[in-house]
């Protein structure tokens, strides 16, 4: 129990004497997380509205698909993504091992089903009368996905949200694909499981709640502008 | 040349027939009402006009050309005001000014969104800024409104724009749909169950049952139950007891409407006279009304809680000085009576 | 329809931001890579000497830490440049398979067994083979590896040393499948014997406080020495290694700064490794 509080208190020494390994796992963390959300969300988005909005053969199916591949577990992704990058994988040419960007390409795996399952269930939570109220303003092919998307910016938002927590706290992938390298892919949750695998438990929660701080800014900042 | 021509027009929901419509015919620059039981099929012409949706079969001409959904041309000109009035989610200011938006008709758009404000009577001050859960219903409906009205439409199609709003609302609609066409030559198309309100502004009136147009005035609907007697005809009593009979029943009575014909009927001070080949059903008249585009007066009678509607001349109603609440005699044609079965085939 | 363009289209600019991230040049690793074991990293001696062999090189070097299993793997597939564990029959037969060339011995520290004060089995100060004798006939808890690692392999050959069956299905035999501190933590929670090397438990007893629950009882001897060496990645196997960074980290190591710095190394004012590259 002592070490909960020692972590407290550690975690805001790290935090404010600029503890450089610290802030070398933060900005990993970050830098991960940010290209994977922006991978996953360009691509995710449309195909959770087309998911969601268009009637085609094998829907159902699909949607079975999408939905169990938000079971993924993260050292299965790591594990599949390293077989590719691995230099003796088809992708082994470009490097990607022990990389932050092969590690945002394994959390891009991770986040894509998250964020088109539940874009596409806030497609389908779109009132019936939306297409026909946009239809009746005038509204063409393309103002019909942008009204709509719009419309279900709330949840898509919440999806985006989802994800992100997903992706910034899992450790299989980094660790599979990263390697844990200090200075260079260490993130937050491969640091917390190293100092953890130490003994050194104080640490791990310090690190733990850098983490939830990190998270806590972010959702500031997406709440901030919900406002508006 | 016609704003609207529809030829054989078919649709179906799902598999289930909904609209069977040989040829229907819109003026320009005219005001047209639906009227009709529910489920008649109002909402589904209506969504035909307003491209909605694509028939399942037949063709629809706007002006001469063949209109199709996301045609570019006409969806600019064609507004049509849903019966359930679904905002974005967005303030009301730019609901009202989403048309606007994506016709880029953006030129003092604040002064195009107050004046559609102010023409279904909400105060721009108050409400421009309000967000889409904050409304009454009634408020919500003018809102929908406002935002057909801003794109000053050729075309106004509107849904039940009265039914299940407060009364100060309705009118507020009403009015702003006589302003709409008034100032900008709109026509409207208008469903609505608020016959009065028909009657008083429409050019032409078409009456829908089941899917089909009936006709010309408006038709008396008996719904059954229906029973065979003997000789080919069938039976409805009615509330009070009387029996209202028909020859030429079909085979098959369930869910059939027998359909009488305001020609076929006369009204009369006592049932003497009559006349032969007329039966005869002792009402009450509950309603009159002014058809304004022909200058008679549309009569109500309730005989056993049954509705019978003929049309009358000004002059003869108050010759018999017949006013809501005479008692009077209802003739018709028991061989003239025409049956709808349910559905369409 | 258009909306299925639409979707194409955003898919392939989500392809696009990855690509962009992948470009060979911002991901093009001009490092020497190595694999090495938690337990030797734990220990803190790579940081110690890292920036030494840069300054004498000019080379930088990375290193990731795994278990001895993965380490070798790693090798094999080509994923990194050089190792550094402490398995040798391991690594021998690595080297005879065609996977590693020139096993450079480097330094050595030792292995010991930990168990609680009481010791329950009385195996304090007897051999390895009587001790575990000892264990194995009184159903004392006895921690495991079990995941393949330098130490887990030394473990299995002390068992079969002593000519027993390792007791795989023996319910006080605990296999956890995790690193070394972490199963120290479960021998202590169990009141378990552990084998460990000298160097994690010197860490964990600092972390106790200088009064741990599990002690060293059984220590020395040849059958407990723990050999560290550096294998480079056969180029022959991988064509990309970067074989001259490897050998100038091999011939590195074994030279006579290095050994000097290994020798003066200390974990917490304890001498932990004993360099022997001539031997």
């Amino acid at each position: 129990m002592d070490f909960i509080l020692q972590g407290t208190a550690q975690a805001l020494e790290l935090l404010f004497s600029g503890d450089p390994e610290t802030y070398s796992a933060v900005a990993a963390t970050l830098t991960v997380s940010s290209y994977a959300m922006a991978a996953s969300l360009a691509m995710g988005i449309p195909l959770g509205f087309a998911l969601g909005h268009l009637e085609f053969a094998g829907k159902r199916q699909m949607r079975l698909v999408v939905d169990t591949l938000l079971s993924l577990p993260t050292v299965f992704i790591g594990l599949l993504v390293y077989a590719f990058v691995s230099r003796q994988g088809p992708l082994g040419e470009m490097g990607l091992l022990f990389t932050l960007p092969g590690i945002a390409m394994g959390q891009t795996i991770l986040a894509l089903p998250i964020v088109i399952a539940l874009s596409a269930t806030a497609i389908e939570n779109t009132d019936a009368g939306l297409r026909t109220t946009l239809l009746s303003l005038g509204a063409g092919r393309r103002h019909l996905v942008t009204g709509t998307l719009w419309e279900a910016r709330h949840a898509i938002l919440a999806a985006a949200l989802t994800a992100y927590g997903r992706v910034m706290t899992e450790v299989g992938i980094s660790m599979m694909v990263g390697g844990n390298i200090k200075w260079h892919t260490r993130t937050i949750t491969t640091a917390i499981a190293l100092e953890t695998g130490k003994g050194q438990f104080a640490t791990g929660i310090a690190l733990g709640l850098v983490l939830l701080a990190i998270a806590f800014g972010v959702n500031a900042g997406v709440s901030f502008l919900r406002r508006k | 040349m016609a704003l609207y021509e529809l030829e054989n027009i078919r649709h179906h929901y799902n598999g289930t027939p909904v609209l069977s419509i040989d040829r229907f015919r819109v003026a320009e620059n005219s005001v047209t009402g639906l009227c009709g039981p529910n489920g008649s099929g109002k909402t589904t012409l209506l969504s035909l006009l307003g491209l909605i949706s694509p028939p399942a079969a037949g063709f629809i001409y706007f002006r001469g050309h063949r209109a199709r959904p996301y045609d570019g041309q006409i969806r600019n000109k064609v507004a049509l005001l849903p019966q359930q009035s679904f905002l974005l989610k967005r303030s009301v200011y730019q609901n009202v000014a989403y048309g606007l938006r994506i016709r880029k008709n953006t030129d003092n758009e604040s002064g195009q969104v107050a004046h559609a404000l102010s023409l279904v009577g909400l105060n721009p001050e108050k409400f421009a800024g309000r967000p889409w859960y904050a409304l009454s219903g009634g408020e919500a409906r003018r809102v929908a409104m406002a935002a057909r009205l801003a794109l000053r439409p050729e075309v106004l199609l509107l849904d039940e724009p009265t039914t299940s709003v407060d009364a100060a609302s309705a009118q507020l609609m009403r009015e702003a749909a006589a302003e709409a066409h008034l100032q900008w030559n709109t026509s409207l198309i208008i469903a609505s169950h608020d016959m009065q309100w028909l009657q008083g502004i429409c050019h032409d009136l078409v009456y829908l049952f089941s899917g089909t147009i009936l006709g010309k005035g408006k038709k008396t609907i008996v719904f059954g139950p229906w029973q065979h007697t003997s000789g080919g005809g069938a039976i409805r009593t009615l509330a009070d007891g009387q029996v209202l009979a028909a020859e030429n029943a079909p085979k098959d009575l369930t869910g059939t409407a027998a359909i009488l014909d305001p020609d076929d009927m006369s009204l009369h001070a006592s049932p003497d006279d009559t006349g032969a080949k007329k039966n005869t059903l002792k009402g009450r008249i509950v309603c009159l009304d002014m058809e304004q585009h022909t200058g008679f007066i549309r009569v109500l009678v309730l005989a056993g809680r049954s509705e019978f509607c003929l049309y009358l001349d000004a002059q003869t109603l108050s010759a018999r000085n017949w006013q809501p609440g005479s008692e009077v005699w209802l003739a018709y044609r028991p061989d003239r009576i025409e049956w709808k079965a349910p559905g369409l085939q | 329809m258009k909306i299925q363009f639409t979707a194409c289209k955003a898919v392939f600019l989500g392809a696009c931001i990855l690509m962009l991230m992948c470009r060979p040049g911002w991901t093009a690793n001009p490092d020497l890579l190595m694999a090495t074991t938690t337990s030797t990293d734990n220990t803190g001696l790579l940081d110690y000497l890292a920036p030494h062999f840069t300054e004498a090189t000019g080379i930088e070097i990375k290193w990731t830490a795994t278990g001895t299993g993965k380490a070798l793997e790693l090798g094999k597939r080509c994923d990194v440049d050089v190792l550094l564990v402490h398995a040798p029959d391991a690594e021998k037969q690595y080297v005879a398979d065609g996977y590693g060339i020139n096993r450079q011995p480097i330094m050595y520290n030792d292995f010991v067994v930990i168990g609680p004060k009481s010791d329950p089995a009385d195996i304090r100060g007897k051999t390895t083979k009587a001790a575990l004798d000892a264990i194995q006939a009184s159903g004392s808890r006895f921690v495991s590896r079990g995941d393949d690692s330098g130490t887990h392999k030394k473990e299995i050959a002390l068992w079969r040393a002593a000519g027993l069956t390792r007791p795989d299905k023996a319910s006080w035999y605990i296999q956890t499948g995790q690193g070394m501190l972490p199963s120290i933590n479960i021998a202590a929670e169990q009141s378990g014997y552990i084998l460990t090397d000298r160097g994690t438990y010197i860490k964990y007893a600092h972390d106790k406080g200088g009064s741990p629950p599990l002690v060293i009882v059984v220590e020395g001897g040849d059958m407990l020495r723990n050999q560290y060496s550096v294998i480079q990645v056969s180029p022959e196997n991988c064509p990309d290694v970067k074989a001259d960074q490897a050998r100038a980290f091999s011939g590195w190591m074994a030279g006579k700064q290095a050994q000097q710095l290994i020798d003066g190394f200390r974990l917490l004012d304890k001498k932990l490794f004993i360099s022997n590259a001539d031997q």
